[in-house]
């Protein structure tokens, strides 16, 4: 039962400071820019404001630009009862799927979003559709190696047992195919975000958009659906990247609603830092030329490869 | 006694360094080196004498070790120092006389082709693999100078290729020679004696076997870089054509030698350990050199370039030799290394009085050499019969010995792969120096008479002399040397 | 899996990885002032390595190396390349690559794997150190290898074969950590007389290479 309760509060909580976080990052980077910035709860806001309004449907559109939020949003929802976001046990739900599992299914919500693109035959549409596949198609090959690096590791592709395996012995934590994994999924996590230096977050340059591009077409109930659940990928991924590879500590026993509790709060902590992370290298850092994102992709997966050699290495 | 004999095989040309820089000029310079070449000579081959009639030489806990392989390949670079550094005398008077030198760069001349052939005669002279890395890496560095001496925009490209792929393939040999090292970590050696080769040769079937293979892989393509064997061979035409000729003389002569010479003390750790695994590498590199010397030879009108493919020919030969091992093999091979050092001496020191009368490294402009400087001439033809291997010359009898060899072993087809191949060579390398021997004096013959011919000439008459007394007879002290050093590598 | 739990061998595999990214970031940059500076931070790490070592054996000639790795290819060869080549020849895009950038850094990578094949620690005895260091060292010296060979700069053709000296010397330490002391003071000489005598030569060609051009200049003057 309690465990029951515990997998509600996880997605709750995925689903509740999702949006609160993308307010601080943005409200952070404008502090960072010398400028005021919008409050933290911003996004609520303009969730509140786009569901009220209706939303305008492009007449050559069909079911699938309709269903494709939908569809994206409940993957997003499904993943955020796989991974440990808040527990350090898996819940009753977490058999669904593995690490492998959860990138399956963030692949499919952003493979119905591309299609919804593609659906209404706008240029921009198309052209957004475009660029993700091809970042998404060299994120792919250095995400899989990510997870090599921890199947190196744990010897699973469970994310739980990786957070264990690093989470209880600092040498483990400070063996180069961890770290090099860790840096090759921070920078997947910038890529698959779209942050700097793949994109300007926020900014509607049709020039160089690449995730926004392919959302111009939607308005009111159908946006603050697509928009709500790329905040949560973010958050997810967030979770993911600080719980299971920088600070494996402090997640709360799955046997109390207490433990949650004190999940939660361990959990705004270390998205705190992620925050301030991903804004430091925001503000520091130019957006690279679109062909260099190969190269910067590449990079990723070069560190993973080498973490993984490494692994072997030192293992035998 | 023996020791000061060791010491003085190097210090002897050492010294001559220091004459360039007390205010004499190409002269002095030139007479100082060639003095320095003759008493390193003299010491080698007493000091030979004495090793073969008595012990090698161990000293400083293998630092210093001198058996009977180390000088056979003493008494051979020592030779070749002599001869080169003669032909040095009046490649120096010559070009000062044209003004084509200045006195900085006889001077560097001077010292380096003096530190050049001190740290090959001292590399030959260690036990210690790690120091035998040090001198050879050392002479590379002396030696490219000497390449780029000329400061012609292409002698520096080749000593820059020289000097770049060189000290590429010495480093891939120093990680060899870690796994040397590291092969012994479960012999209950000190460390210092974990790279003492005779400490190494002692223990050589206890070595682990799998970081072996590893080494000697390593050691082939390093220093086999230095030696010139296919496929590391690519700076070997270039460094030899631009360099000045007495330094080709040396490149070719003894560079080339140092480097099989620590190939073969890493061949004999390897040997209880890997059986004919080492020999069947060195099968391969050896056939690639020969063929891709003789291949190239093919169309080949700088003469001096010609020269060097016919080194790699001739070190690939030598690799063939070592690999079909066997007393016959490796008999055959050191004989061919004593025979290609003084024949490649004479061939290159001919080309210098070549270059310095025609002012070109083309073959198709140099015509009628036996009209113009009939001595030239003549020891040019002489010489070429002599390192194609023709009898009655060394180089017949060593690789006469070599093709034998294939014959005893179980793979005869090989030496019927080879025959072939020296055919080319053969044919290749004749048509081109025979053009330049005969025919009729004709365009720059430029005539221009270099210094004195006769003290130029002493040094090719002397190498022909050698080459054919030891093609019709083997004195029996050099017989015993080479005996010795084998048996010392098996 | 077994893990390596001391200090030392933690830091010892932590500084080789980084010495090996190192590489693959000179692989990696065109321009002349990173790709030196790139060296310049592995040579660091590579006097840590050895310093880490030397703590560990209590070896008073490898803390002298470390301190001359320090100051010698840490500080000296790069200032002294940056100062006479590079900023005196005004050099600052190599354009001399032969390789695409990324097709470089896959065979970089594939070269990696191959070095952990040739020397899995598996098929060799325990060395002195417990540590990954010998595979990744060889890695180093191969990609040094593959910086001379796609780049056809000169004074990227010497870096890249400083990279190699670098990969050597950290084999040399972590596998042999005892070598004596005069071989590896040899080497050091070797080192330096080698950058000595290439940094002149490729002064002295890009002179020829300069003077040559101006006199094609004269010459189409008349």
């Amino acid at each position: 039962m309690t465990a029951i309760a515990l997998q509600v509060i996880q997605s709750l909580t995925v689903l509740f400071l999702a949006p609160v976080y993308a307010g601080f990052l943005a409200r952070a980077e404008a502090i960072v820019q010398s400028k005021r910035g919008p409050s933290v709860l911003q996004p609520y806001r303009d969730l509140a404001k786009l569901l009220r309004k209706e939303s305008a449907i492009s007449e050559h559109a069909t079911w699938i630009f309709r269903a494709a939020p939908f569809v994206a949003f409940s993957c997003y929802l499904t993943v955020s009862v796989i991974v440990p976001i808040i527990t350090d046990e898996p819940l009753p739900l977490a058999f669904l799927g593995d690490l492998i599992g959860g990138a399956f299914v963030l692949m499919l919500a952003s493979f119905s979003i591309t299609l919804a693109a593609l659906d209404t035959a706008s240029p921009a549409g198309g052209l957004g559709a475009s660029r993700t596949t091809w970042v998404g198609s060299l994120a792919e090959p250095s995400l899989i190696l990510v997870f090599f690096t921890v199947a190196a590791l744990s010897n699973s592709d469970n994310p739980y047992l990786e957070n264990h395996a690093v989470a209880g012995s600092l040498s483990a934590y400070t063996l180069p195919t961890h770290l090099l994994g860790l840096a090759a999924f921070f920078m997947i996590v910038l890529a698959e975000n779209g942050r700097i230096p793949i994109e300007s977050p926020g900014v509607s340059t049709e020039i160089s958009m690449i995730e926004e591009s392919r959302v111009l077409e939607y308005s009111g109930r159908e946006y603050a659906l697509v928009k709500w659940g790329s905040w949560m990928k973010l958050f997810l991924l967030s979770s993911i990247f600080m719980n299971v590879f920088v600070l494996p500590w402090g997640l709360g026993h799955a046997n109390s609603i207490l433990g949650g509790l004190q999940g939660i709060a361990a959990l705004v902590g270390k998205l705190a830092v992620c925050g301030v992370l991903i804004v430091i290298i925001d503000s520091s850092f130019a957006k690279l030329r679109f062909f260099r994102i190969a190269e910067y992709l590449g990079a990723s997966f070069l560190l993973a490869l080498i973490g993984i050699i490494t692994g072997y290495v030192i293992r035998s | 006694m023996t020791l000061t004999l060791a010491i003085l095989t190097w210090a002897l040309p050492l010294a001559s360094a220091i004459v360039p820089w007390v205010g004499t000029r190409a002269r002095g310079t030139g007479i100082a080196v060639a003095a320095g070449g003759a008493g390193s000579l003299a010491a080698a081959i007493t000091l030979a004498a004495r090793i073969v009639s008595g012990h090698p030489l161990k000293l400083l806990g293998g630092l210093v070790y001198v058996d009977s392989l180390s000088a056979f390949f003493v008494v051979t670079v020592a030779l070749v120092v002599t001869l080169a550094g003669w032909g040095s005398y009046s490649y120096l008077r010559a070009e000062e006389e044209r003004g084509e030198l200045s006195p900085l760069q006889v001077r560097l001349y001077g010292t380096f082709f003096a530190a050049f052939a001190a740290l090959m005669l001292a590399a030959l002279q260690t036990g210690n693999l790690g120091l035998l890395w040090v001198l050879v890496e050392a002479s590379t560095l002396a030696s490219a100078v000497l390449v780029a001496l000329e400061a012609r925009a292409t002698s520096l490209e080749a000593a820059w290729k020289y000097i770049i792929i060189s000290s590429f393939g010495v480093t891939i040999a120093l990680v060899g020679t870690l796994f040397v090292y590291y092969s012994a970590t479960s012999l209950h050696l000190s460390p210092d004696q974990r790279l003492t080769w005779p400490a190494l040769f002692a223990h050589a079937s206890v070595l682990q076997a799998p970081s072996l293979r590893l080494a000697f892989l390593l050691v082939l393509i390093g220093y086999g870089t230095k030696v010139g064997l296919a496929p590391m061979h690519t700076w070997l035409p270039d460094a030899h054509s631009e360099a000045p000729s007495p330094a080709s003389a040396m490149l070719s002569a003894a560079l080339l030698n140092t480097g099989m010479y620590a190939i073969i003390r890493i061949q004999a750790l390897t040997t209880p350990e890997l059986g004919r695994y080492a020999n069947d590498v060195l099968l391969i590199f050896g056939f690639a050199s020969v063929l891709i010397g003789a291949l190239f030879m093919i169309g080949c009108e700088n003469f001096k370039r010609l020269f060097a493919y016919s080194s790699i020919e001739h070190m690939g030969l030598i690799a063939v030799g070592l690999g079909f091992g066997g007393v016959i093999g490796i008999y055959g091979a050191l004989l061919l290394t004593l025979n290609h050092a003084i024949g490649k001496s004479v061939l290159f020191l001919t080309s210098g009085e070549v270059v310095l009368r025609y002012r070109t490294r083309d073959a198709s402009e140099v015509r009628g050499l036996l009209q113009v400087a009939p001595l030239t001439g003549l020891v040019l033809l002489l010489g070429t019969l002599a390192i194609l291997g023709s009898p009655p010359f060394g180089v017949f009898l060593s690789e006469f010995t070599i093709v034998r060899a294939s014959f005893a072993g179980q793979a005869s087809w090989l030496g019927f792969v080879l025959l072939p191949l020296l055919v080319v060579a053969f044919v290749a390398f004749a048509r081109t120096t025979l053009g330049m021997v005969f025919g009729s004096r004709q365009g720059r013959a430029a005539g221009l008479a270099s210094g004195s011919p006769l003290v130029g000439a002493v040094p090719l008459v002397a190498g022909l002399g050698l080459l054919l007394v030891l093609g019709v007879w083997i004195p029996g002290g050099l017989n015993e040397l080479i005996l010795h050093s084998m048996r010392s590598i098996t | 899996m077994t893990q390596a739990t001391s200090p030392d061998t933690i830091l010892l595999n932590l500084a080789s990885v980084l010495i090996l990214l190192c590489a693959f970031a000179c692989l990696g940059s065109k321009l002349f002032d990173r790709y030196l500076g790139y060296y310049a931070l592995q040579s660091v790490l590579l006097s840590a390595a050895a310093a880490i070592v030397a703590e560990k054996l209590d070896s008073p000639a490898l803390w002298a190396l470390a301190v001359l790795t320090l100051l010698i290819k840490g500080l000296g060869i790069p200032v002294a390349t940056r100062r006479y080549l590079v900023a005196r020849l005004s050099l600052k895009r190599d354009a001399a690559i032969t390789l695409g950038l990324s097709t470089s850094l896959i065979i970089g990578a594939g070269l990696t794997a191959l070095a952990y094949f040739a020397m899995r620690p598996a098929t060799l005895p325990g060395p002195l150190l417990d540590t990954a260091a010998v595979p990744l060292a060889m890695a180093v010296v191969l990609l040094g290898g593959l910086c001379m060979v796609v780049r056809r700069h000169t004074i990227a053709q010497l870096l890249g074969w400083l990279i190699v000296e670098n990969g050597a010397f950290l084999g040399a330490i972590t596998l042999v950590a005892t070598f004596p002391f005069i071989v590896e003071a040899g080497i050091f000489l070797d080192l330096v007389a080698g950058v000595l005598i290439m940094l002149a030569l490729v002064s002295g060609l890009a002179q020829r290479l300069a003077s040559a051009s101006a006199s094609d200049l004269r010459r189409l003057k008349g």
